[in-house]
């Protein structure tokens, strides 16, 4: 019975294909890139880029489903963000696995280059975040958490931010120009999404909901002005009349 | 609300090809390895997939045990040998103004794989730290083909599983008879 039950749901299936997805992205590296070290790089980027993606994914359908309510599979996708949050989590902690054994031979993070070493605090805090959402994605905890199931969830978004930080501190092509358009294009969506769903709601925002939306607003601006720094090799918020500064390549 | 499903729906699939675009882009590795206190990450410019016959670029960020380690002064090289001799070696120089990024260019002479290591003294104390490096064939740098076929197979097993989701989630009904609640 419980069988059946479970194989009517979307979950079994994100969980199979998510097992399928780092499976088959293990495979085509060791076999594109002659196995060593480059294949377990091409590895864990392609799953830090599907935690990235997935996480996107899931963080789109909450509000997707306030702003058209009469969304047609309204229950699947609801049922359908929870299993890609942890889906998002498992990609993460490959990534972050694979690159810690791997690359870093488990090294003590405090031997690193200081930008490696700040570039990881942003990453673990991230994983944490998914981390402990994804253990608390069933119902029992659902039920149990009461409202700090709600405050401890909601840290998704500082999870994002952090992530994306961590990318372009480190990972050097995350600030390339179609890495800086996608993130681009996420970060007003989502901020675009929110902003409708408050200015819908047909009452006054409160002003906690004002302050967390401008503050998550120039977050998401500062951090992408970061990337962007690091595509241009100049910061054009200070030196927009100065298009030729300093490039670093 | 069909316009709006629609706008939503291109919205959604502009971002999947913008997503697409980010994959085609090549990723930076970042290998790290250490003596002797001395730690350094290295990082083949640009897509730590060098080819053999062509000037790469390596960059180490690297720190030492006390704050006044810098690449100016470690006296850095990178030996690079092939099957235990010695191909070539080369002067480690600062990268940029920072004091502890270094880089050094490096031709790899034939594919295959190499041993670098990247010796210096920090403080008095000398290190030697080891990588391997493999340089793939000049004008080829992966086996594409081959790569394409396991994608086409993870694209496969993908599809029968939606197909069997589609199967299973319409005749079960779950959705339809009692939407779930959950968050």
């Amino acid at each position: 019975m419980w069988f059946k039950h479970w194989l009517a749901g979307i979950r079994l299936y994100i969980g199979v294909a998510t097992v399928l997805v780092a499976a088959d992205v293990w495979w085509w590296a060791q076999v594109s890139f002659g196995g060593g070290t480059i294949a377990v790089v091409r590895a864990e980027e392609v799953y830090a880029w599907l935690a990235l993606a997935i996480l996107v994914a899931a963080l789109v359908i909450g509000p997707l489903l306030k702003i058209e309510p009469n969304l047609p599979g309204k229950p699947l996708l609801r049922d359908a963000r929870r299993l890609l949050g942890v889906s998002a989590a498992v990609f993460a902690t490959l990534h972050v696995g694979i690159s810690y054994v791997a690359l870093f031979h488990a090294a003590n993070p405090f031997s690193l280059a200081s930008v490696y070493q700040k570039a990881f605090g942003l990453g673990v805090v991230a994983l944490v975040v998914l981390l402990a959402m994804a253990f608390t994605s069933f119902d029992r905890a659902f039920m149990g958490m009461g409202i700090w199931w709600f405050r401890l969830h909601r840290l998704v978004y500082v999870a994002l931010l952090l992530a994306v930080m961590h990318a372009f501190m480190v990972g050097s092509h995350a600030s390339s120009a179609p890495a800086l358009l996608f993130i681009g294009w996420v970060a007003v969506l989502l901020l675009g999404m929110h902003i409708t769903v408050v200015a819908r709601r047909g009452v006054q925002p409160t002003n906690w909901q004002l302050v967390t939306l401008a503050c998550t607003a120039l977050f998401a601006l500062a951090i992408f002005n970061y990337g962007l720094t690091q595509h241009l090799g100049h910061n054009i918020l200070l030196h927009w009349h100065d298009p030729g500064g300093h490039h670093h390549g | 609300m069909g316009r709006r499903l629609i706008l939503g729906l291109a919205v959604l699939v502009s971002g999947v090809c913008g997503q697409a675009v980010g994959f085609s882009v090549p990723v930076a590795a970042h290998v790290e390895a250490g003596n002797n206190g001395v730690s350094a990450v290295m990082h083949i410019a640009p897509d730590d997939n060098p080819t053999a016959g062509q000037p790469t670029l390596i960059i180490f960020y690297m720190s030492g045990q006390g704050q006044n380690f810098s690449v100016a002064s470690c006296g850095c090289q990178l030996e690079v040998r092939k099957d235990g001799k010695v191909v070539s070696t080369a002067i480690v120089e600062p990268a940029d103004e920072t004091t502890t990024d270094g880089q050094a260019s490096v031709t790899f002479p034939d594919e295959g794989v190499y041993d670098f290591r990247l010796t210096g003294t920090d403080g008095g104390r000398k290190f030697v730290i080891p990588y391997v490096v493999r340089a793939n064939p000049a004008g080829g740098t992966t086996d594409a083909a081959a790569g394409t076929n396991v994608l086409m197979v993870g694209l496969a097993s993908l599809a029968i599983v939606s197909i069997l989701a589609y199967y299973n989630i319409t005749r079960g009904g779950r959705y339809r008879a009692a939407p779930v609640k959950s968050r």
